[in-house]
Formats: structure tokens, C-alpha cells, sequence
């Protein structure tokens, strides 16, 4: 098979003696989608969050097409085109959703001027296929609907031609045909040869849109599997129980 | 309470104590000359007003700002007693400053300390450094070189636009400068976008990619910079330097950038709001100096305003 675009190997991150994510391995092909499902505290974005920069982990190895990389912060990251939608989503709320999508990676003139223009044509540009009935282009994101200010960081995440896309619960804040509209722009992403880790409490969802699942529980991973050999009530089990399910259990 | 009355009010009451100086003082106080004097008056304020915004943009505050100005006067004017060229003076104050600055800005985003104890401290060490350089006196007089005194006194003149004898005062054009170089850089560039973003969620900034560290640091350094820019001023201005002459600028500059807090629509701050900030001030004690209000009830006023600031933006936040 060829090289996984991302291999999360033996990932261990603690807070104050409390392993959140204890010798955890996971890996992501090109144009695959993999979710992660757990109870909340299982230590699902505290892992994603190592691979994203926002955490450093204290042992384990990150693999970007097969070679180890080393991502001490945010910056490292998106260097590796590893795009993240926070579960927080991460926006700044006094800023509007130009300046929240352009964050950190603004557009200058060549005088090294903010470019106000441009950067409100391009988020036009982006949320007229994220979300076309987003108006709201000049308030600050604290004037949002939690709907809207979802698509709002799942723009940024989507802009920069990310290679490595991770969403921590990109949905939850969405209505029913916000969601669909979410899971089609997955859909298309995977064709376009993105790798995406999916983070979503929705196991119906994840089994339909994801090709392989893993599980964590208090920190550990349960197992990865394919979502194509799992029932919903398989994928369930393996949350509440912490055990593969008994036809594929070795 | 809504932005726009909570943006007019203060603009109204600052309407309403200009028309009722105005009426008291019809002779001195709305004339050319007296606006000439305020701007005059207020070019240290501004500068350091200005400079503190950028530390507010981003959520914190620097306490320090008057010990430093102090600081920065008393050391170029021991230097001039020494026979150190203007030159030396100045860039040795304006290096002071920046010095400063950083300590505050590593204190408070390498260390961790809250900026009001940081500043806090720093304010203190300045101070006692003030009074150590100049051995607790006055430098003035001949130490003071000529040119140094004579740029405070200074101006372009007015006469092409008809005001016969009266100057654009250099300091006045100076804090214009250092209005203009604030506004560029906290609206027009990317440092001033990180900045609000870092004072909007400093670990969405954080997560964005930016350095906050650093920029904490730089924002400090600016300060410390601006504040040392108008120590200078000051000492230039009263041809003299001691270890408290910069003493009042820090709680009037705090109260320039929340007053101009109450005049912006998202309540956060903005250069050109302080510069109003500033002229409120400015035009409050010098109608206040005419009619010969004592400056200790000056100050009681300027205090009373910071607290009805600061609770109109408060309550503007809060919605
Ligand atoms: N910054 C942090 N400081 C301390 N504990 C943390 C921190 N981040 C996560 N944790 C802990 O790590 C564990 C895993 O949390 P998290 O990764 O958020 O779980 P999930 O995303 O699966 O709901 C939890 O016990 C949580 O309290
Ligand atoms: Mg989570």
C-alpha cells in the first residue's frame, strides 16, 4: 500500500500526571477520512491537537509522508499544510470574519499594507460555496450565530489548500442542512486526495462518511477499523465498552 | 446601554464643557492662540497616549509609562551636563525607553506576570533610577544645551494663514508624527491586526500562527519607546529635567485611550479615539487652569473621569 500522508505513532501527552493520551497510534492515507470517536474526556483533540501544534507531546513521533517531523507549534504545522477547526474555533471575536479567516497569514499590498479588500473579496469568494446565505461580512464574529461562526472557521481551515485537514466536532453548532452541506464539502475534499481526521459524536455520520474509525477511551485507543466491517452498534460498543467488537477481536 | 449613545455621550459632554469654557472665557479660550497652546500642552500626552494604545489593543497596560518618561529626561540631561552633544542625549533617553520596554514586555509575556504588577514594579524601579542618574536634583540651566530647550519653542509659523505671530509648535507636529506612525501600525499593518486579535482570544492568535511572545514583547518595547519619546518632550519643553516631572502622564494617558474607548464602536481602542481622549483632557485642564481651579481638584476630575470611563466601556461591553 503507499505511504500513509500521516502516521501518529505512539503519541503520549500527560497534564499534571493524568495521561489524556497514553501510547496512541493512528494513521491517514491521501483521500481518506478518519474518525475519531470517544467519550468526551476519551483524549481525542488532545491528540489531534499534537499533530495541529497546539500541544507538544511529550513522547511519540509524527510521520508526514513517511518522514518524521518535528511540530513544536501552530506554525509548524501549517508549514506541513495541516489545517485544524478547533472544537474552541479558535476565532478571534473582536475581529471580523475577513480578519478571523486571514488570521496570521493576512494579505499585504506590496507596501506591506493590510489588503482590507482583497481579503473581504476572497472570504466572499469562499463563503459563497461554504455557506451562501452568510451576509455578515463586516461585524466582528461575536455578532455570529454559532452556525455561522462555524463555517467561518471551517473557511480558514479550507482556503489554504490543505493537505492534512483535522475537524474537532465540525458540525456540532449546525443545523441539519448546514451539516449536510459539511459533509458534502468532505466528500469533496477526499476526492481532491485531502487526508482528514474527523472528529464527531455523531456515529452515523462518521460511518457513513468516513472510511475507517478509531476509538478512544480514557486516553488509550480502543482499535481502528474499517467503517465498511462495523455496524453503528459495533462502533458504540467499542465507545461504552472499550473493547473491539467480538468478530474482529484477534 | 447602545454603542451609538454610549459613542455620543461622551462626545456631548465634551461638546457641552468646551461651549461652557466658551462662555466663561470668551476672551482666552476659543481663540486660535489658546488652541495653539493646548496642542502645545498636550504633545507629551499624546505621545505617550498613543504609544499606550498599542499595549492596550492587544489587552494589557503598562503602568510604567510616567517613571520612564522621568527616566529618559534625567538621563539625557545628565548626559548634556556631561557635554554630551544633543544627539547623544536624545538617542541615549530613546534607548532607555526601548530598554524598558522590553524588560516589561519579558516580564510580562516570558515570565508571566500580570502586566499591572509588572508594570507596576518596573514603575517603581524607573522612578528610584531617575532619582539615582540625577542624584535626586533638577538638571537645568546651562547644562541644558540651547538647542535642545529652543525646539519646544519652536514652530512653523502660522503668518501664510493669517494668524500673525503664532507657531505650529514643533512638539505639537512631533506627537502628529507619532500619531500618524501609531495609526499606520495598529491599522494598516499586520503587527496592529495580531495585536487586537491577541487583546480579542490570545490563544485563537496563538493557534493563528502568531508569535504572541514576541509580539508582547514589541508592543512593550514601543511603549516604553513612546514613553520615553515624551519625557524628552517634557524636559525639552521646561528646558530642565528632574526624577517626577513625568509623574501625571501615566493616569491621564490610561484616560485618554478609555475615554476614547467610550467614542469607538466596539469599545476597543483606536489610535485616533485617544488622540480624542487626549483633547478632551487637554482642553479640560487648560479651561480648568484658566479659571484658576486648583490643580488638585484637577486631579481628583481626571480621576473621577477615568472611573466614568472605564465603567461606560464596561457597561458597553456587557451587553
Ligand atoms: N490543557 C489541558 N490542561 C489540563 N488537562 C487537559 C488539557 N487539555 C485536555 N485535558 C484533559 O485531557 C483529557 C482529554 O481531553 P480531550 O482531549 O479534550 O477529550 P475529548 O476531545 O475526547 O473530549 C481530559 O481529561 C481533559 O480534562
Ligand atoms: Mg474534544
Amino acid at each position: 500500500m503507499a505511504t500513509p500522508l500521516v502516521e501518529l505513532r505512539n503519541i503520549c501527552i500527560a497534564f499534571g500526571g493524568i495521561k489524556a493520551v497514553d501510547d496512541v497510534s493512528v494513521d491517514l492515507y491521501p483521500g481518506e477520512v478518519v474518525g475519531l470517536l470517544g467519550h468526551n474526556g476519551a483524549g481525542k483533540s488532545t491528540l489531534i491537537k499534537c499533530l495541529s501544534g497546539a500541544y507538544r507531546m511529550d513522547s511519540g513521533e509524527i510521520r508526514i509522508d513517511g518522514r518524521p517531523v518535528e511540530i513544536n507549534n501552530p506554525r509548524d504545522a501549517r508549514a506541513l499544510n495541516i489545517e485544524c477547526i478547533y472544537q474552541t474555533l479558535a476565532l478571534a471575536d473582536n475581529l471580523d470574519a475577513a480578519a478571523n479567516l486571514f488570521l496570521g497569514r493576512e494579505l499585504v499590498t506590496r507596501f506591506g499594507f493590510v489588503d482590507e479588500a482583497r481579503m473581504e473579496a476572497e472570504t466572499r469568494r469562499i463563503m459563497q460555496r461554504l455557506n451562501p446565505n452568510f451576509r455578515k461580512f463586516a461585524a466582528p464574529v461575536k455578532a455570529l450565530s454559532g452556525g455561522q461562526r462555524q463555517s467561518v472557521a471551517i473557511a480558514r481551515a479550507v482556503y489554504f489548500n490543505a493537505r492534512i485537514l483535522i475537524m474537532d466536532e465540525p458540525t456540532a453548532a449546525l443545523g441539519p442542512q448546514e451539516t449536510r452541506m459539511v459533509a458534502e464539502l468532505i466528500q469533496e475534499l477526499k476526492r481532491q486526495g485531502l487526508g482528514i481526521f474527523l472528529i464527531d459524536h455523531d456515529i452515523h455520520a462518521v460511518k457513513e462518511l468516513c472510511d475507517r474509525a478509531a476509538v478512544m477511551k480514557n486516553g488509550q485507543l480502543v482499535g481502528v477499523v474499517r467503517c465498511a466491517d462495523v455496524s453503528e452498534d459495533d462502533l458504540l460498543g467499542m465507545i461504552i465498552l472499550g473493547k473491539m467488537p467480538e468478530h474482529l477481536a484477534v | 446601554m447602545s454603542p451609538a449613545l454610549r459613542q455620543s455621550l461622551t462626545l456631548i459632554g465634551f461638546a457641552a464643557v468646551a461651549a461652557g469654557f466658551a462662555l466663561a472665557l470668551p476672551d482666552t479660550f476659543p481663540t486660535a492662540r489658546n488652541l495653539i497652546n493646548i496642542a502645545q500642552q498636550s504633545a507629551m500626552l499624546a505621545v505617550v497616549a498613543a504609544s499606550m494604545t498599542i499595549v492596550m489593543a492587544m489587552g494589557d497596560f503598562d503602568l510604567s509609562v510616567g517613571s520612564m518618561a522621568s527616566l529618559a529626561g534625567v538621563v539625557a540631561a545628565v548626559l548634556f551636563a556631561g557635554g554630551a552633544p544633543v544627539w547623544v542625549g536624545v538617542a541615549a533617553g530613546l534607548a532607555v525607553g526601548l530598554l524598558g520596554g522590553i524588560v516589561n514586555g519579558v516580564l510580562v509575556a516570558v515570565v508571566g506576570i500580570l502586566p499591572f504588577v509588572a508594570t507596576l514594579g518596573t514603575l517603581t524601579i524607573f522612578s528610584g533610577g531617575a532619582f539615582i542618574v540625577s542624584g535626586g536634583k533638577t538638571i537645568f540651566g546651562r547644562a541644558i544645551p540651547a538647542p535642545f530647550a529652543d525646539f519646544a519653542r519652536g514652530g512653523v509659523p502660522l503668518d501664510a494663514l493669517g494668524l500673525e505671530g503664532l507657531r505650529l509648535p514643533w512638539l505639537s507636529l512631533t506627537a502628529a508624527a507619532v500619531i500618524a506612525a501609531v495609526w499606520v501600525l495598529l491599522e494598516r499593518r499586520r503587527f496592529g491586526r495580531h495585536l487586537y486579535a491577541t487583546g480579542g482570544n490570545a490563544e485563537a492568535a496563538r493557534l493563528a500562527g502568531i508569535p504572541v511572545v514576541r509580539l508582547r514583547i514589541a508592543a512593550f518595547a514601543l511603549a516604553g519607546l513612546g514613553a520615553a519619546g515624551a519625557g524628552l518632550m517634557l524636559a525639552s519643553r521646561v528646558a530642565s529635567a528632574n526624577p517626577t516631572q513625568g509623574a501625571g502622564l501615566m493616569l491621564d494617558a490610561i484616560a485618554a485611550v478609555f475615554l476614547g474607548m467610550t467614542m469607538t464602536r466596539s469599545g476597543e481602542p483606536r489610535v485616533l479615539a485617544t488622540v480624542a481622549g487626549v483633547a478632551v483632557l487637554g482642553v479640560l485642564g487648560n479651561g480648568l487652569t484658566q479659571l484658576r481651579v486648583d490643580s488638585y481638584v484637577r486631579e481628583v476630575l481626571t480621576g473621577a473621569i477615568v472611573l466614568a470611563a472605564v465603567a461606560f466601556a464596561t457597561l458597553g461591553r456587557r451587553r
